[in-house]
């Protein structure tokens, strides 16, 4: 009998264990999800190709990226960046990145924050839930754990 | 024939009767052509033998910039934060000189890693050398030393600086920390050192020949003939073949040959006073040598012409250069000599070392066969493996072993991507099998694209997506033009201590990828490699044709075995010298190879003809040989002293490749020499085909 119950126990800790397994998404299924929340990404840059990134605006490596990438002409010229917002719950940023969607400029509003490390924040609204829920959504599909998380696009 | 005496009493009226013209004539045409047709002596060799290569054709037709190579090692004391410095200055001063296009080093190396330890960031940092402290700096290279075995040794004392450049370097005005040594593997002429061992050569020439020949005509006379010969004889091949640019030791060939003609010309007229009418010695010393001269000089056309249909420069000038100098001689030879020698008379013509050869002869009459059988058997069973050893195992016999050395390639591309990547990944692994410890490290775009993926993911494989992401970043720490350019990527070979030619042979012929050779190093060594292999083999047939010529001057069957001998014992013992000091074939080694050729074809028939002749007359077998070296022997005796200690003092240039063409054709001249003093002899005694009289016995 015990050996019966410690059959089951291992059987159903391994069924546990795949259907906790991270299913790998296929780099069309990624650029297809990251194209879906398009319009909840802010756009920086002018060029053709695209590139989708997660960045926490309170994290001290995405503000390394977003100011590496703007001092560099060339790499807004050749890319053209969706920045999707995407908190790490440990910064505590979710009333930063409504500052930015809630601005007029979120670009310009996003870039003084990381680059000049202004501070703002404002508490969000529901649609701005809406949207940082949506991208946490496709974040986690994605299994997105750093900042910045990057996606090229062919 | 050997038996007759051709008639030159008319053409030597002709010669005294117009004397001063004939002298002013050639010494005209000599000046004219000097001025005229001017060889293009390249200050360096490199573009002489680019020019025939097919890699570098190839490479050019790409519009790929090739460069020249060179090396900088530098050696510290202690490895602190000054040296840092002063290194890392020293790296960015080499990248300000004119002409470098790149400098790898300790310093030109990015360090990849993750922003954060804790591998939280997304982020890739690319780091340079010259951002990172002493210690931090040498904790990463122990990490993986074996990725900077080639630019650093263990103990940071000794660092290596590879500089690709278009032009030669002036590293005069650099500041170079500690002691250095560079190696810049193209050799310059120069000229002032030339000149050095043009006077060495006259002087020796002038000693030699004042205490041989109690006189200063024979040396006057003889450079006086060897400067009309050298300069009428280049003009020649520049004319015949619209060839500019001469190699630096191409004169060697025709001075040497210039030389043993203008010797048995020379000697036998100088040995010949005695008698109480002058122009006996001019008719003797023209009809004696003559018919053996301008067959010497057939043989050589014979022997050598083949190899000037080969659509190589090189080989079309080395092969020109023995034929028309050969021609050359003998005209000058014919003429101009007895019209400088008609001048004059000699009081001392006594030749006491002659003695040397009656001793000699009183040993080699006397020869035992089974000694000659063993000799000979022991010379080819070692031209068969030799020849085994070269066309089944042709990378080990033309060896050219290297350490801390770099090849750079390009590989065209129409767009990087993964399909891209995974073909030159393949490339880098296969080409890590082959050669395993000997090649280190081989640096590419997929190196950098392997280190960017391993540094932002959690797996080593690539996919299209990290490559992306990899070229993203490429992008982003401007790493592009290191790597890659418009139309092809740059893949650098850190060789650590390897059979060059070996793995220049396997990159020649990859399939899979197209590559391109860009450092002249790789480019020079496949075409001296290429080069070298046709020599050999045309040098090989030449044996062949020589030996089947000899045959039929004489007659004999039993000769075509005789030349074919004496011309291959030299090179065989030589084979076996060099095999036993373990010393790569090398182009030089085949020039000292075709002058000693020259040399030996013209012992044989000068020795055979009069060998052949005084036996037809009824000497005796030990008379005969008596006679063989006193008018043969000693010129040859001569000649080859003062070639020898020519050749052994061009060993002493700074210029590597004469370095190697003066002790190879020292040591080459040597064996030919006593190949002729005591093989060449018995062997025609063996194969004596005169009844034997009682005098030999």
């Amino acid at each position: 009998m015990f050996k019966l119950i410690m059959l089951l126990f291992v059987f159903f800790t391994y069924i546990n264990a795949n259907s906790s397994f991270k299913e790998e998404l296929s780099y069309k299924e990624s650029i297809n999800l990251v194209r879906s929340i398009q319009d909840y990404g802010i756009k920086y840059g002018e060029g053709k190709q695209n590139v989708y990134v997660f960045v926490d605006p309170l994290c001290p490596y995405s503000r390394k990226f977003i100011s590496m990438i703007s001092k560099k002409p060339r790499m807004l010229s050749k890319y053209k960046y969706t920045i999707y917002l995407y908190e790490i719950p440990r910064l505590h940023s979710e009333n930063t990145i409504a500052a930015v969607y809630n601005s007029k400029e979120p670009i310009e509003t996003l870039l003084e924050i990381m680059i000049k490390n202004k501070k703002t924040s404002i508490t969000p609204t529901q649609k701005i839930k809406t949207t940082l829920n949506a991208i946490v959504k496709v974040a986690q599909q994605l299994h997105i754990t750093k900042r910045p998380s990057i996606i090229v696009e062919k | 024939m050997y038996y007759n005496i051709p008639n030159i009493n008319k053409h030597l009226e002709l010669i005294i009767k117009y004397r001063k013209i004939i002298i002013f004539m050639f010494s005209f045409f000599a000046i004219v052509s000097a001025f005229l047709v001017q060889p293009k002596f390249l200050s360096s060799d490199e573009l002489f033998w680019l020019n025939d290569s097919h890699e570098f054709k190839k490479t050019k037709m790409q519009n790929f910039q090739t460069y020249r190579q060179s090396k900088l090692i530098v050696h510290v004391k202690d490895f602190d934060d000054v040296a840092l410095g002063d290194l890392q200055k020293l790296h960015s001063d080499l990248l300000n000189l004119e002409g470098v296009q790149k400098v790898s080093s300790l310093f030109s190396n990015d360090f990849i890693c993750n922003e954060d330890n804790e591998n939280n960031s997304g982020i890739v940092v690319v780091l340079n050398s010259k951002q990172i402290d002493t210690l931090k700096l040498k904790k990463l290279v122990k990490l993986e030393h074996n990725s900077y075995s080639n630019v650093v040794d263990k103990d940071f004392k000794t660092f290596y600086f590879y500089i690709n450049s278009t032009k030669k370097l002036d590293l005069s005005k650099v500041t170079i920390p500690g002691k250095f040594t560079y190696i810049n593997n193209i050799s310059e002429i120069n000229w002032n050192e030339l000149s050095v061992f043009a006077f060495i050569f006259v002087s020796i020439l002038t000693v030699l020949f004042r205490i041989l020949f109690r006189n200063y005509i024979a040396a006057l006379s003889a450079v006086f003939l060897l400067t009309i010969s050298t300069i009428l004889t280049f003009t020649a091949i520049i004319l015949l073949t619209g060839i500019h640019t001469i190699h630096i030791t191409m004169p060697f060939i025709t001075i040497t040959i210039g030389l043993v003609e203008f010797l048995y010309f020379y000697y036998r007229w100088h040995v010949s006073q005695y008698k109480t009418n002058e122009l006996n010695a001019l008719k003797k010393m023209l009809n004696r040598s003559m018919s053996p001269a301008i067959w010497t000089s057939i043989l050589t056309f014979l022997g050598l012409g083949s190899l000037v249909f080969i659509d190589s420069d090189i080989i079309k000038l080395l092969s020109l250069s023995v034929i028309i100098s050969s021609f050359m001689s003998y005209i000058l030879n014919l003429t101009l000599l007895p019209a400088i020698l008609s001048h004059f008379t000699l009081e001392h013509t006594h030749v006491p070392y002659a003695k040397l050869g009656y001793l000699i002869t009183s040993n080699e009459v006397h020869y035992n066969k089974k000694f000659l059988f063993v000799f000979l058997s022991i010379t080819y069973l070692l031209a068969i493996i030799g020849a085994f050893s070269l066309f089944s195992k042709t990378h080990n016999f033309f060896s050219l072993q290297v350490q801390n050395e770099q090849i750079e390639l390009k590989i065209p591309y129409e767009q990087i991507d993964l399909e891209l990547i995974n073909s030159v990944k393949k490339f880098t692994e296969e080409l890590q099998e082959k050669f395993e410890d000997e090649v280190s490290e081989v640096y590419s775009v997929v190196t950098l694209i392997e280190s960017l993926n391993e540094a932002s993911s959690e797996t080593d494989e690539l996919s299209e997506e990290a490559v992306l992401q990899a070229m993203f970043y490429i992008d982003l720490y401007d790493l592009d033009k290191k790597y890659f350019d418009e139309n092809a990527l740059s893949l650098t070979v850190d060789l650590f201590d390897i059979n060059k030619l070996e793995l220049l042979e396997w990159l020649k012929n990859y399939q899979n990828i197209e590559l391109y050779f860009l450092d002249h190093n790789s480019l020079l060594s496949i075409a001296k490699y290429d080069q070298a292999i046709l020599l050999t083999s045309s040098l090989l047939f030449a044996l062949v044709i020589i030996g089947s010529i000899i045959a039929w001057i004489f007659r004999s069957y039993k000769m075509a075995f005789v030349g074919f001998s004496v011309n291959v014992v030299p090179i065989i013992w030589f084979g076996l010298f060099v095999t036993l000091f373990d010393i790569p074939l090398s182009l030089e080694m085949l020039i000292a190879m075709t002058i000693s050729l020259g040399l030996a074809s013209d012992a044989t028939i000068h020795f055979a003809y009069k060998y052949y002749r005084l036996r037809y007359f009824g000497r005796s077998r030990k008379h005969t040989l008596e006679k063989v070296f006193f008018y043969a022997g000693i010129p040859v005796f001569i000649g080859s002293v003062v070639l020898i200690s020519v050749f052994a003092s061009l060993y002493f240039s700074q210029i590597e490749s004469l370095q190697l063409i003066g002790l190879y054709s020292a040591i080459l001249i040597s064996i030919s020499l006593i190949t002729d003093l005591f093989i060449l002899p018995v062997m025609l005694l063996s194969v004596d085909k005169f009844e034997t009289t009682d005098k030999d016995s």
